[in-house]
């Protein structure tokens, strides 16, 4: 065992407006955390106050800073700017269309139309890369990686030249079936990397080695299109963090759910894309853990996106398919779902005089109304404060809300469809609801699930302020609001472990499984592993390896996972492995083709941990059922069900103990989230700190007030 | 009726997100190729008169069984399945079109239906997958499915679905398929009566009367906008080189009282190939439901043509008006119909060209979108493979835009990814790219159509379904003709052997290239006065060759690599064609 030294890990989550910052002692597991502003001209500097700002807070010291782990939207913020003039892309000939081609199978997201019209009627979309800056190389491979036409190094030897001159300094390298035979993309990298260095390159074998060349092309390229914005700021970021506490580990939070060095993040700077909603994802996956919650459906409600993971054997599900902006990526990692709604989400009339919420947002600038910036359009912010749900105030009073401007802009909207505007109001929270419903039920159909087996975790700025509601539209029993709501994904970073991936493409069908074969490169697969984590300083006893068999029907591509013990893999083994294999298929597909097609490997993998030692989180302490401590007063709040304003009791969350009991309506209030209990749900707070709401039961209905602080709450008293 | 505004939009927005869920659910499930990798499907939600609510186009409506069965006889726990062309139109494809649809219910009142359409593999019929030009009869062309129960009280009614299934070629996907597309309905019930039991049906009644109303206003006012009043006429040749006489589509569009109207009158005869497409009953909602959402170009605003939904509502301002005597759209029964594809092709590349007339130029200019192919591989151990695809034209260029490169077709089926196409088929293709000057040249250009070469690994036979050699998109007001489709075959250092424009399982030997190209839109304007930048970018990308950039565009280059343009040539060249002109 490691010596219990004093020491503080940190966990900085950059967001679009705030920053996020989570210290944990790693003696006691104390658990501290902050916010500053995102300095988005350069994040570097917020970054640098978040650190400031978490010692002060920790009174510790420089020296005791044992590791800062960082999650950071640079690499999205890069790629949705759309500024990619000095893009090129290097294909197979025959292909030089590629780009444009391809765009007919991007999906149309915004319209209900077939895509036959859509495409006739919708704005043109355009190639990410233009045709004249993509150069094609004669070669060519066959599916299972046998080199049909051979590369020539002459022809290589061109390229750099053609690329200096168009003055192209990013480059994506795409050659078809380079997932199965990679030698070709190396020789074109390695010849630029001597007669071009200065020139990023990525090639797809390395960013994304699966079927699907279109995709994999639009990822490969804006792979190489982040790095030097992701070089340069962590770059700096650790300078800064040399220059002013010397020696500390600094790892990035990558999307499938692992870190890795800053160093090795910039080699494929893709991998950081939705970095801190997969910290989001990794923090639900383990406090649910804990507390014994293995099935989740996260609600990760921000300001203007809401980011849904499913969560199922306390892992969060992962896939290789994913949008960003208008791009489609294909990188293996935590899957989630973003909707384009959040607190900051405009409500309005479109043309046919139908109500709408979002796509637009007010964003951070000019904001909701409410924010007093300017804006005019009633945002779902606006609707929550209106209804009295949230408080008057942001981030534990630094921010104070303008209640009258929210309800006037409000007014305006309900008087164009004749209704009252608190019953507009709360119609927005529900449309917002419901879009958040849509979403996750896409999320988990799409996987042969039921939401209804999951329990929810709601958290992040907005996601309690509407839990309940998708819950109960949902049919899911459970909620949780894990503690520190306004901090999870920042939490997740104190919990994350070191990860790496090794994999070995390798095509067998079952018939023709040779086992010596398969176990010799297992065993070269685990050698390489071991060696990049003791190369990152991880002790023996710190590592962990975990095997995956990667199948497919022949001749077909949907691929599945298949974990198998360490050791000897032995023919019993493999019987299982393909057993199994079916099984996951039928659950995923509906059907299987057992005994109708071969099973066929494509790809052996070891994912190797670095494990973190995680926070020892103190249980609170425990109290009565009745929340008397916590109570912080009371104001009319305006619920659909209570058919208006209903006096209603308000908490603080950080003052609630174990066992305290809490029936509907009621508000609880916390740094940086607020939770609504609706009047037919109920919540209690377990050891953890989490809030659990379910629907009310016969007993709560009879005795009305039971849990609730006795006396009349005067109206507006919080 | 009017709804509460927040249901509405929380009834209508659940709509959507049930026909998207269960697409997403099917996407998973499929078997056969043409659904797994070709995708050609949907889902659709109707209400209980059949109206369809969203803007999906192809299926087939729910008149037929409406008029087949009494009220009385539709209970909850049924589910209907057809694919008789006659009386009711399924979609553009062959007998293995195949609706099951579903009806809803609240408390014993029908409120409203759901369908699966999918273009399975096979469905019998004289040739694998149902398509041949030699079928003469609906009887050549598999069996006929008109609207029955294949679902009866929650069971599914094992004697016909088996019935069904022996019919079919590929009898194992056929079954699971099937199988599925029946389960998934109940999915989408199970949502729907969630939805009604917390706001009831009267709201989920009046959101669906707010739908069609909103549809119907929308087009009321793009029309009123963009068309005056008056009549234009048009005609199209189908299959011109097939089938023993000339069929001609005649379109005659009229602009009177608020109301459009497309009259199908003096169309000819019916024919003896498998052209006919029979519009009666629900055939014209088909229709309607197929031209309607090209009104949509005339919305100005690409933002507001999102908030639109093409549903039945908006169809209403699109009157469908057909000859009384039978035709190639009233054939009788059994005329042939399996590659009615051709006739629906031209009804829209007609329908199309009178838009573009009735609104003074404010649309887009011709496109012809029809290229359909499937290459079909039985191996040594009776194993099949059907590779169908149906690639994408260029679309024609408008008033102040170029026309779109390779947009997808209208049986849905669109690219299929090289990488995923060599793993799963017998097949290598050796290259995909846009037609080089198969644009029409105009000051705006007409989209590309794209070529793809497949090299057979095995011996395979290939069908196919193109626009006859002498169609090609129009460019209209000084702009040209885009390129014609082609598809031939070749052996390596061997003459190309074009083939006609409807092929029906030729066989080709493995070893030899087949190509297939679509088509290019037309162009918009005089293409001297194309902006040079453009015609320069174009060059560059590969989309215009340096000849016609000089002989149509009138661009001169500089002599060197990186094409800089020779400014004071360019316009002498430019000046002199145009006098040329005069």
């Amino acid at each position: 065992m490691a010596k219990k030294v004093r020491a503080l890990r940190i966990g900085i989550d950059t967001g679009g407006t705030f920053t996020d910052i989570v210290g944990v002692k790693t003696d006691t597991g104390e658990i501290f955390s902050t916010k500053t502003p995102t300095t988005t001209s350069d994040p570097s500097l917020g970054f640098m106050q978040g650190i400031e700002k978490i010692l002060q807070e920790t009174k510790m010291q420089d020296k005791d800073i044992s590791g800062i782990f960082h999650g950071t939207t640079v690499a999205t913020n890069a790629i949705l700017e759309e500024k990619f003039d000095n893009l090129g892309l290097v294909i197979t000939s025959g292909f030089k269309h590629l780009l444009e081609i391809g765009l007919v199978t991007q999906k149309e997201t915004s319209s209900g139309l077939s895509n036959f019209t859509s495409r006739i009627t919708q704005k043109p979309l355009e190639a990410l890369v233009p045709s004249e800056r993509i150069f094609e190389v004669n070669e060519r491979v066959s599916s299972s990686g046998k080199i049909l036409v051979p590369l020539t190094k002459k022809e290589v030897s061109l390229l750099p030249k053609l690329f200096r001159q168009k003055g192209i300094s990013a480059v994506g390298i795409c050659l078809l079936h380079s997932y199965a035979n990679p030698k070709h993309e190396k020789l074109i990298r390695d010849t630029f990397g001597k007669e071009f260095p200065e020139c990023e390159i990525s090639i797809s074998s390395l960013v994304c080695p699966e079927p699907g060349e279109y995709d994999r092309a639009i990822t490969t390229l804006l792979d190489s299109f982040i790095k030097p914005h992701v070089k340069n700021y962590l770059d700096k970021s650790s300078d800064k963090i040399q220059e002013k506490y010397k020696e500390i580990p600094f790892l990035i939070m990558k999307s499938n759910g692992g870190v890795a060095p800053n160093e090795k993040i910039a080699k494929k700077p893709i991998s950081t894309v939705l970095s801190g909603p997969a910290a989001g994802a990794l923090s639900a996956s383990y406090l649910g853990r804990i507390s014994g919650r293995e099935k989740l459906i996260t609600l990760d409600g921000g300001g203007t996106s809401t980011d849904i993971a499913v969560i199922e054997n306390s892992e969060a599900k992962k896939s290789s398919n994913h949008s960003i902006g208008s791009f489609y990526l294909k990188i293996p990692m935590i899957d989630i779902t973003t909707l384009g709604t959040g607190g900051g989400s405009i409500a309005w009339m479109n043309t046919e005089k139908r109500l709408k919420v979002g796509p637009q947002s007010a964003g951070a600038s000019p904001g909701p109304v409410c924010y007093g910036q300017g804006g005019e359009e009633p945002t779902v912010t606006d609707a929550n404060l209106v209804l009295a749900r949230s408080p008057l105030h942001l981030a534990g009073g630094e921010i104070k809300l303008n209640k009258a401007l929210a309800m006037k802009a409000m007014r305006n909207l309900a008087k164009h469809f004749k209704i009252d505007p608190m019953e507009m109001a709360a119609g927005v929270v529900e449309i917002t609801a419901w879009n958040q419903v849509h979403a996750i039920r896409q999320a988990t159909v799409k996987k042969g699930l039921s939401p209804q087996d999951f329990s929810l975790m709601a958290f992040g700025g907005s996601g309690p302020l509407t839990a309940g509601l998708v819950a109960e539209f949902l049919g899911i029993e459970n909620v949780v609001i894990p503690p520190f709501a306004g901090m999870t994904s920042a939490f997740g970073l104190e919990v994350v472990d070191l990860m790496n991936e090794h994999m070995h493409r390798y095509y067998r069908l079952e018939d023709d499984l040779n086992i010596e074969e398969l176990n010799l490169i297992f065993e070269n697969l685990e050698i390489e592993a071991r060696q990049t984590l003791s190369d990152e300083n991880i002790p023996e006893e710190r590592q962990l390896l975990k095997r995956n068999i990667r199948i497919q029907y022949e001749n077909e591509s949907n691929e599945i996972d298949i974990e198998i013990p360490s050791g000897f893999v032995s023919k019993v083994v493999m019987k299982e492995v393909i057993e199994k294999f079916h099984f996951y298929y039928q659950k995923q597909f509906n059907k299987n083709f057992i005994e109708q097609r071969q099973a066929e490997i494509t790809n052996l993998n070891i994912t190797s941990y670095g494990l973190t030692q995680p926070p020892n989180l103190p249980l609170i302490p425990s109290g009565d059922e009745s929340p008397e401590e916590a109570y912080k007063g009371a104001r009319l709040v305006w619920f659909p069900e209570t058919k208006g304003f209903v006096d209603t009791p308000i908490y603080y969350r950080e003052r609630l103990l174990e066992g305290n009991f809490i029936p509907g309506p009621a508000v609880i209030e916390s740094f940086g989230s607020t939770t609504v209990v609706f009047p037919k749900q109920e919540a209690r707070v377990d050891r953890f700190g989490n809030l659990l709401l379910v629907s009310k039961s016969e007993l709560t209905k009879q005795n009305k007030r039971a849990g609730r602080p006795t006396g009349l709450h005067g109206v507006g008293a919080a | 009726m009017n709804a509460n505004p927040i249901i509405s939009e929380i009834l209508s927005g659940a709509i959507l997100s049930i026909e998207m869920e269960l697409e997403e659910y099917l996407a998973r499930s499929w078997r056969c190729d043409s659904l797994r990798d070709g995708n050609n499907f949907s889902v659709k939600f109707y209400d209980k008169f059949g109206r369809a609510l969203t803007s999906k186009m192809l299926g087939t409506g729910i008149d037929a069984i409406l008029s087949r069965f009494d009220k009385k006889e539709i209970h909850l726990g049924d589910a209907f399945i057809q694919n008789d062309s006659y009386l009711s139109l399924n979609g553009v494809g062959d007998s293995s079109e195949i609706c099951i649809s579903q009806p809803f219910f609240v408390e014993d009142e029908l409120i409203s239906f759901i369908q699966v359409r999918a273009q399975h593999d096979d469905l019998g019929g004289i040739s694998f997958g149902g398509v041949s030009t030699l079928s003469k009869d609906s009887f050549n062309e598999g069996i006929i499915i008109e609207p029955i129960k294949i679902k009866e009280n929650g069971e599914i009614r094992e004697d016909i679905f088996e019935h069904i299934v022996r019919n079919s070629r590929q009898p194992e996907l056929l079954r699971d398929d099937l199988a599925t597309k029946i389960s998934v309905l109940n999915l989408g019930a199970v949502q729907l009566k969630e939805l009604v039991q917390r706001y009831g049906k009267d709201e989920l009644k009046a959101c669906f009367s707010d739908l069609l109303n909103e549809s119907k206003q929308a087009f009321q006012k793009i029309i009123e906008e963009n068309i005056s009043d008056g009549e234009w006429r048009t005609k199209r040749m189908v299959a011109p080189e097939h089938f023993e006489k000339n069929n001609i589509v005649h379109l005659t569009l009229t602009k009177k009282n608020k109301q459009l109207s497309l009259n199908f009158e003096g169309t000819s005869q019916q024919s003896e190939g498998p052209i006919n497409c029979p519009l009666y009953g629900d055939g014209i909602k088909f229709i309607a439901r197929l031209l309607t959402p090209f009104l949509l170009q005339l919305e100005k605003d690409y933002e507001q043509r999102n908030n639109i939904r093409a549903n039945d509502g908006g169809c209403k301002n699109l009157d469908i008006v057909l000859p009384k005597t039978s035709s190639l759209v009233t054939p009788n029964f059994p005329a042939p119909t399996a590659l009615r594809l051709l006739t629906i092709s031209s009804i829209i590349s007609g329908f199309t060209e009178l838009l573009f007339k009735a609104s003074s130029g404010n649309t887009q200019v011709g496109f012809e979108n029809l290229n359909t192919f499937s290459i079909f591989h039985r191996d040594k151990n009776n194993r099949t493979s059907l590779f169908r695809e149906a690639m994408g034209s260029g679309t024609g260029a408008s008033f102040n835009r170029d026309g779109v490169s390779s947009i997808l077709p209208l049986s849905g089926t669109g690219r299929i990814s090289i990488e995923i196409t060599e793993n799963r088929y017998p097949l290598h293709i050796v290259r995909e790219e846009l037609i080089i000057d198969s644009g029409g040249p105009g000051k705006y250009r007409g989209g590309l159509g794209v070529t793809k070469e497949f090299l057979l690994k095995e011996d395979s036979h290939i069908s196919l379904v193109r626009n006859a050699d002498d169609m090609c998109a129009v460019g209209r007001l000084g702009g040209q003709n885009g390129s014609k489709s082609e598809q031939l075959t070749f052996k390596k250092g061997t003459r190309k052997n074009s083939f006609p424009s409807i092929v029906s399982l030729k066989k080709i030997d493995a070893g030899e290239f087949v190509r297939v190209g679509t088509s290019g839109g037309g162009g918009y304007g005089n293409p001297l006065k194309r902006n040079v930048e453009s015609v320069k970018d174009d060059v560059l990308r590969g989309f215009v060759s340096r000849s016609a950039a000089l002989k149509l565009y009138g661009v001169v280059f500089k002599n060197n690599q990186n094409l800089e343009v020779d400014a004071k040539l360019t316009k002498k060249e430019r000046n002199q064609s145009n006098r040329k002109k005069k």
